[in-house]
């Protein structure tokens, strides 16, 4: 494996204005808005992502990355969040998906997989909760069986965010019921396009069309779609989720706002220490974000960090939505590029931030751990 | 992060060295601990050696005064190493002297003639009663004096920590110009940054009492560490303070850079009063009936949190500084603070 690059400054801020002006080429072609990370679909923006090689960037070269630090990769997220630029293709298995690849499959896996997600060609979804599995993931009851060479998946879904426009799934399925809950799952990769597969639509509260419910009846999947050990599901998806949790998205998802309302504290100069509060937050908030990419490129796991972040991040991002309404007078409106069109997405989508990836409750339980003697 | 690795070299020195201090008796003498402060050069640190000091950085500077607090230590230490660092080699020959530093000297003129004067009333000022001479922000001047100087007068006081919490007053007080305009921002600028540390310290001990307590206390057959509120609260308690561990980590970057220097401490010291809010709040409410008595040692923290947390200007004030170069920056310099914070950021 070619050796990471360890970005410097001056090479950061090189990748920094390469994406802002890759962004800038598409302005007049997508709509900035809040929450775009789940829900701004561009295929061709994020096949552009991924011709300009701002996609897997931390991956080898060998599978289509660059091979750049985990700050390059908050570089280009951030650059892309702040824009509210339509990234939810990629941003599954780009933040998630490749890295679990990465860390657990094995060598053929990685190169069938990664340089496709890599490219922003080969799109995924995740299939982990279900109706009796939230929180308590272990509780999965969509069950795999071997057959042959092969597996057979059977089990529902739920809350999968693009399932209905995406190629693959990774699927988080039961192999044995014998032993203890924890043990026994295994992670799979599973064509979409298969006999056997429904993607039913969930219309959430904005009456937006992200979420779906996917069945999956006697699906196959080939053996070598299986990612890592059978039966080691539970380690690596607690490892995965651990991962994705530390990013610029737990912070960002509301950004826009924050840009409104600093502009409209310029112009009339009311509201100072609350604005203050805010920036401040946000820029303590970074330090953590930077300082957690900083101990991934030095190799270590930093879980207890990202889950500070996300606690911490997404109440952020709430708050911010509450100041623009309290303190600067705006009224909710439905989304649109308006200050109210902006608030109005952004609070509707704000009720997701503390529940998806580990809701809140889940992060205290895990920090607490961390915290307390056993 | 180079505040983490001053924190790994002094840390434990200050814990060793302080360990078993007890709060002020007489809050209005030299406390019982400067002497061995003193002895160890603390407060030179921050200061060249050339200028007659210890040699360090603010790093130090803030290891040392976050240390002190987590042992709920009284001496004058950030204070007096703040006022040396800004009279350099002015005040190369004070060591040992305690000097004091009111910030808030929005009340006072000064008289600019051959032989300057200052007048006015400066209150909430620590440490003035036992102070040898005083740092003072007056208009755009710092300016420095022996608090025997004829048209000084202290009237001490005590703040909820019983450390002394004086007001002073000046009548044509004769004094010494020591800087401009930059060095009164240097003073605001560093004390803030000193607060902040104090905090972070002394809510990391109250943490730390904390942690214990659900460990050890039994309610209902069990230890309160196993009630899922209570360990709600230790997360809270938890990720605030690691916010507030960076922001102030990153404060010491920006003065040991300077850039940003204003920003990134009003930054700091909003995230560490923020923490300090909820740190008071949770520690008592977890501690229960034994937290509020004198015998706990929580109170020593929480009585320190309480008093610190606008003394170098109001958390309010630095969170309305903030707003204020945020509103006068506008998106696009915000957006820089944002990318450029962390170490060596882009």
């Amino acid at each position: 494996m070619s050796a990471m690059r360890q970005d410097t400054p001056e090479e950061l801020a090189e990748l920094r204005a390469e994406v802002r002006a890759l962004i800038d080429t598409w302005r007049d072609r997508f709509t900035p808005r809040a929450d775009a990370w789940l829900r701004g679909y561009d295929r061709a923006f994020s096949q552009a992502l991924g011709d300009a090689g701002l996609l897997g960037i931390t991956w080898p070269e060998e599978v289509g990355g660059a091979a750049r630090s985990n700050r390059a990769r908050l570089v280009v997220t951030e650059e892309l969040l702040r824009a509210g630029a339509p990234v939810a293709a990629h941003w599954i298995a780009d933040r998630q998906i490749g890295p679990a690849i990465l860390r657990e499959g094995s060598s053929e896996l990685q190169q069938e997989f990664l340089p496709g997600i890599a490219a922003g060609d080969t799109t995924f979804c995740l299939c982990m909760s279900e109706t009796e599995a939230g929180s308590d993931l272990a509780a999965v009851r969509t069950r795999a069986v071997r057959d042959g060479a092969d597996w057979r998946i059977t089990g529902t879904k739920i809350w999968t965010s693009q399932a209905h426009r995406s190629e693959y799934a990774y699927v988080l399925a039961r192999t044995d019921s014998s032993g203890p809950k924890h043990e026994g799952l295994t992670e799979f990769i599973l064509d979409l396009g298969s006999e056997g597969v429904e993607v039913r639509p969930i219309y959430d509260l904005l009456g937006e069309h992200h979420f779906n419910e996917v069945l999956f009846e006697d699906v196959v999947v080939p053996d070598r779609w299986v990612i890592g050990e059978v039966g080691g599901g539970w380690t690596q998806v607690t490892e995965q989720l651990a991962f994705e949790r530390g990013g610029a998205e737990r912070v960002l998802s509301t950004y826009l706002v924050l840009e409104e309302l600093i502009t409209a504290a310029g112009r009339d100069g009311r509201d100072l220490e609350p604005l203050g509060r805010l920036v401040s937050r946000l820029l303590a908030l970074r330090q953590m974000l930077w300082s957690i990419a900083s101990a991934m490129d030095a190799g270590e796991a930093p879980i207890r960090q990202a889950a500070m972040a996300k606690r911490l991040g997404t109440t952020f991002e709430q708050d911010l939505a509450e100041s623009a309404r309290y303190l600067f007078g705006v009224v909710p409106t439905p989304p649109d590029t308006s200050v109210s069109g902006l608030l109005g997405d952004a609070l509707l989508a704000s009720p997701g931030f503390g529940i998806r990836g580990g809701t809140t409750e889940i992060l205290g339980t895990i920090i607490a751990r961390e915290e307390l003697p056993a | 992060m180079r505040l983490d690795a001053s924190r790994d070299i002094l840390g434990e020195v200050v814990a060793s060295v302080l360990a078993g201090v007890t709060d002020l008796e007489d809050p209005h003498v030299i406390p019982p601990a400067w002497p061995t402060v003193v002895e160890l050069d603390w407060p030179l640190v921050g200061i060249p050696e050339s200028a007659g000091g210890a040699g360090g950085t603010v790093a130090d500077v803030v290891a040392l005064t976050e240390a002190a607090a987590r042992q709920a230590a009284s001496v004058p230490l950030h204070e007096t190493q703040l006022a040396r660092s800004l009279l350099g080699a002015v005040g190369a020959d004070l060591a040992p002297a305690v000097i004091a530093v009111p910030v808030d000297g929005r009340a006072l003129t000064i008289d600019q003639t051959d032989e300057p004067t200052i007048d006015g009333e400066v209150a909430a000022v620590g440490w003035a009663s036992v102070a040898d001479h005083l740092v003072v922000a007056v208009e755009d001047q710092l300016v420095w004096l022996a608090t025997d100087t004829d048209g000084v007068q202290i009237e001490p006081g005590v703040d909820v920590s019983n450390e002394p919490f004086d007001t002073v007053t000046f009548s044509s007080a004769k004094v010494q110009v020591v800087g401009d305009d930059v060095a009164v921002r240097a003073l605001r600028n560093g004390a803030a940054l000193g607060r902040a540390a104090a905090l972070v310290g002394a809510a990391e001990s109250a943490y730390r009492l904390t942690i214990d307590h659900v460990a050890a206390r039994e309610q209902f057959g069990r230890p309160l560490a196993r009630f899922q509120l209570v360990r709600a609260g230790i997360a809270d308690m938890a990720a605030e303070l690691e916010l507030a561990r960076g922001a102030l980590s990153n404060a010491v970057d920006a003065h040991l850079d300077d850039r940003h220097i204003e920003l990134r401490t009003g930054v700091a010291l909003s995230a560490a009063a923020q923490t300090a809010t909820l740190v008071l709040r949770t520690s008592h409410q977890l501690h229960g009936a034994i937290g509020v008595t004198r015998e706990h040692a929580l109170h020593r923290f929480t009585r320190r949190l309480w008093a610190w947390r606008d003394r170098a200007g109001s958390q309010r004030s630095w969170e309305r500084r903030v707003g204020d170069l945020a509103a006068t920056g506008g998106p696009e310099e915000v957006w820089s603070w944002f990318t450029s914070t962390g170490d060596g950021a882009a």
